[in-house]
């Protein structure tokens, strides 16, 4: 407040009475306003409680808040933990069935099959053209002796057969493998005994040395069909289909 | 401020009107004057003061001075850190068929306090595990709280174990390297330890790019072990190691290997390797070693075994070494293929007399032929047509006595001697590839050199490193060196189709259909100074002839029966070099060799 309004409401004594008697009008402009007494200021009640209220609310709404967000961040982190169990569970399948495919699709697996189902590695390569039909490089025979036991073109059913009998074998630890010291003689001998028991239940023999039986079948067009193939070099494993010649 | 006021309490000055209770009396001094409000209120201020001094002396203790040590103390007891291993990146071959990978394996451990029948859980474990019930047995029994069973069990095992429900049987869970192929280009891919880290091979020579960055997680732990949601947390994410892609391919390899493998064990040899080589890129399809070894289980394994002899082993390459001399007597124009030569039966330089590997009388040969028959002395004749300071030019750009640039652990860049140390001697004796020393790796990178037409790629065996994060780093990038001209390169490989003729020394090496350029060499190992009975035979060629694709190296190190690399290493370089043919879809080119006369004159 300053000094002059203070001034203002100065209680009016003779001198200043007198002082402001001569100033005529100016007197009454300056005159103090009227005071009137004011009812002493109560706190309503009704409002007091609706801050009560109010205030009471936001707590509880807050706790509520805070409640349901530590419930479900909980929840959450059990979500987590149920999650990591099952990706690691996932992870440990997924490895497991790469650890079966690389066993399968191993070089050293292919040959094995390959030998059971009584292919021989072909000899020299040999291309066909698809051009013209030519023959690339020369082709060779199978040296399948007469009395051997006569290989069987593969049909779907063996190849299942053949999976088979590899999966039980297939039980050790981490992969077993058919290192460099793998003995094709035993193997040999193993696809002949399971050539010669997989004839007897299969009626159906196929020959591909260059007999008359072998024309016959060729005439089914079942046999011709692979004997063509055979051309072909295979790139996988190395190994071709035996070839008539 | 309380201290200070709990002192102050009995020396502070009377309220005013206290002085009219001295009028009291005797009794009114007891100690029981508590009657006195105004003294009761002075003691329990006293007492209140006291108490809220020593709590809030202790509070101050606390919080102000061993305040954060026992925050982090707590925290200590719920937080746990556990490590994120990163995982090992895989090797593959070039198709991307894994050669090395990393998979969950987990180890048994038992707490012997539960375990009430050892006998019986170690009778059910073992067959599981493959191991003695009875040492099982024992290892089960004790008061030990924490013990190992097994150690890399597969899942599904520990699996089989889990469903046995057996009270004090636990996991604990680990990582294990496997070969999905075991032997197959395991001398390449190398072995890891117990710890997981590199050992051999380029696991070891590329430990840094495999093994990744491992990461951390902190987080404080609630009732179950179960992180606590609100609570810090901290987690450095693992980074995997990459993925390294070999150039090798695995049905070449795997080829390669059993050949190698077989012949060694026939002829009683101390070791073997072959080597396959697209010339045009330099890059290596198959690097085959025997002895090998099982990188799953190289318990048992000879050390000279786990590394790779194609580039940590050198021999003299005898024969095989002609070529170089011929390329270069052709490339200077020192001689051509029908050059008639008149070779003595001995020949003597320096103070040496040097002999052919046959006792000859005089032989009328054209250079063809000195390379075909494999005379030490015709080649003796011709090189010094050009001259040793020639001569040496020429076999260090082929890449003699240098690094591969593999950068293979235990590589050898093999013994080259210096120019300025030459004596009388030496120029004859290298010329037919005795007195320096090559890896096989080196002696297949002179013939891949003719093979691309005199143009030499360095060779490489990595062909691209992926980083967990997809981005691709391709190998070293090849060198190219430009060692003797194209023409040269034609004629060279015209000369070596004419060794592997009939009249040649390795017709064993001829496959049907194609035309087969190549050498073959015999060389006498070293030992104390001199030559000993041991020989290295080896072979090294290429196909097609006129238009090479593949080249082979082959070595069969100290063979006990046979000994000539015509006889023992051709049939080897027949088997790797159809196999890498039928896979590399090459055909034949169905062109026909040209004949060179070998000899000249009245028996030519």
């Amino acid at each position: 407040m300053s000094a002059n309004a203070r001034k203002l409401v100065e209680p009016i004594n003779e001198s200043t009475a007198t002082e402001y008697a001569t100033q005529g009008a100016k007197v009454r402009k300056l005159s103090r306003p009227d005071l009137k007494l004011v009812s002493q200021l109560r706190p309503e009640k009704a409002s007091r409680g609706v801050f009560a209220l109010l205030v009471g609310g936001l707590l509880g709404a807050g706790l509520v808040v805070m409640l349901l967000i530590n419930t479900s961040l909980a929840s959450g982190a059990f979500v987590v933990s149920e999650l990591q169990t099952q990706k690691s569970a996932l992870t440990v399948e997924a490895q497991a069935l790469s650890k079966e495919v690389d066993a399968m699709s191993s070089p050293a697996n292919l040959e094995a099959k390959a030998r059971a189902l009584g292919m021989k590695p072909s000899k020299n390569p040999v291309f066909l053209n698809l051009g013209d039909g030519s023959i690339l490089g020369k082709p060779n025979g199978a040296n399948v002796s007469p009395n051997a036991p006569l290989p069987r073109l593969a049909t779907p059913a063996d190849l299942t057969a053949v999976e088979a009998v590899d999966n039980s074998a297939v039980t050790s630890d981490f992969p077993t493998t058919v290192g460099p010291n793998y003995d094709p003689a035993a193997a040999d001998a193993a696809a002949a005994g399971a050539a010669t028991a997989e004839d007897s239940a299969w009626g159906e023999i196929v020959d591909v040395t260059d007999t008359p039986k072998a024309a016959r079948a060729g005439k089914s067009g079942k046999a011709s069909q692979p004997g063509k193939k055979a051309k072909i070099a295979k790139s996988d494993s190395g190994l071709t289909a035996t070839p008539i010649g | 401020m309380s201290r200070s006021s709990a002192n102050q309490t009995p020396t502070r000055p009377r309220p005013t009107r206290a002085p009219s209770s001295d009028y009291r009396g005797p009794v009114d001094r007891e100690w029981i004057s508590l009657g006195d409000h105004r003294k009761r209120n002075t003691a329990i201020l006293a007492i209140v003061a006291i108490i809220l001094t020593i709590f809030i002396g202790r509070l101050i203790e606390l919080q102000g001075f061993r305040g954060s040590a026992l925050a982090s103390e707590a925290t200590g007891q719920r937080l746990k850190e556990i490590a994120l291993p990163a995982a090992r990146g895989a090797i593959t071959d070039a198709a991307g068929n894994p050669l090395a990978v990393t998979v969950q394996a987990y180890n048994v451990t038992a707490d012997q306090t539960l375990i009430a029948d050892p006998v019986a859980a170690a009778a059910a474990m073992a067959p599981i595990l493959s191991v003695d019930p009875a040492a099982l047995a024992a290892r089960l029994s004790g008061t030990r709280r924490f013990v190992y069973v097994a150690k890399n069990i597969t899942p599904e095992n520990w699996q089989r174990i889990a469903d046995l429900q057996l009270p004090g049987i636990l996991k604990e869970g680990t990582s294990k390297r496997v070969y999905p192929d075991g032997s197959l280009a395991a001398n390449i891919v190398g072995f890891v330890g117990a710890d997981g880290k590199g050992l051999g091979g380029l696991e070891l020579g590329l430990q840094k790019e495999l093994a990744g960055t491992d990461g951390t997680q902190t987080y404080e732990r609630g009732q179950g072990g179960r992180a606590i949601p609100t609570a810090q947390h901290t987690k450095v994410e693992a980074v995997a190691g990459s993925t390294v892609k070999l150039t090798i391919d695995r049905d070449i390899q795997y080829v390669a290997q059993q050949a190698i493998a077989e012949q060694v064990a026939a002829a009683h040899a101390q070791s073997g390797t072959v080597v396959v080589m697209d010339p045009h890129t330099g890059k290596i399809l198959a690097l085959a070693t025997a002895p090998t070894f099982d990188p799953n289980d190289f318990s048992k394994a000879r050390s000279s075994d786990m590394g790779n002899r194609a580039l940590s082993d050198v021999y003299e390459p005898g024969s095989t070494a002609k070529t170089m001399t011929m390329a270069a007597v052709i490339d200077q124009g020192g001689a051509n293929p029908t050059s008639a030569f008149t070779i003595p039966g001995t020949l003597k330089r320096g103070d040496k007399v040097f002999h052919d590997d046959v006792a000859h009388g005089t032989w009328h040969l054209t250079l063809a032929g000195i390379l075909a028959k494999s005379s030490n002395l015709g080649t003796i004749l011709a090189s010094e047509r050009i001259g040793s300071r020639t001569f040496n030019s020429y076999i260090r750009k082929f890449g003699m006595g240098a690094p591969t640039g593999l950068n293979f652990p235990g590589e050898s860049d093999g013994v080259l001697p210096a120019y300025k140390d030459w004596s009388q001697t030496t120029f004859p004796t290298l010329v037919f590839g005795q007195g320096m020393n090559v890896n096989t790796v080196q002696a297949a990178s002179v013939y891949a050199t003719i093979a691309n037409d005199g143009v030499r790629v360095t060779p490489s065996i990595i062909d691209s490193v992926t980083a967990a994060d997809g981005t691709v780093t391709p190998g070293t990038t090849p060198e190219e060196t430009v060692v003797v001209s194209a023409k040269t390169a034609k004629t060279v490989r015209s000369m070596l189709e004419m060794v592997v003729s009939k009249d040649g020394t390795a017709p064993k090496a001829r496959i049907p259909g194609y035309r087969v350029a190549g050498k073959t060499g015999t060389a006498q190992v070293a030992v104390n100074g001199g030559y000993g009975r041991d020989v290295v035979a080896s072979f090294i060629g290429m196909a097609p002839a006129d238009k090479p694709e593949l080249v082979v190296a082959v070595t069969i190190v100290k063979p006990r029966v046979g000994r000539w690399g015509g006889q023992l290493a051709a049939p080897v370089f027949k088997e790797g070099m159809m196999s890498a043919l039928k896979t590399r879809h090459v055909p034949p080119t169905g062109t026909v060799a040209p004949q060179i006369p070998l000899k000249f004159g009245k028996n030519g």
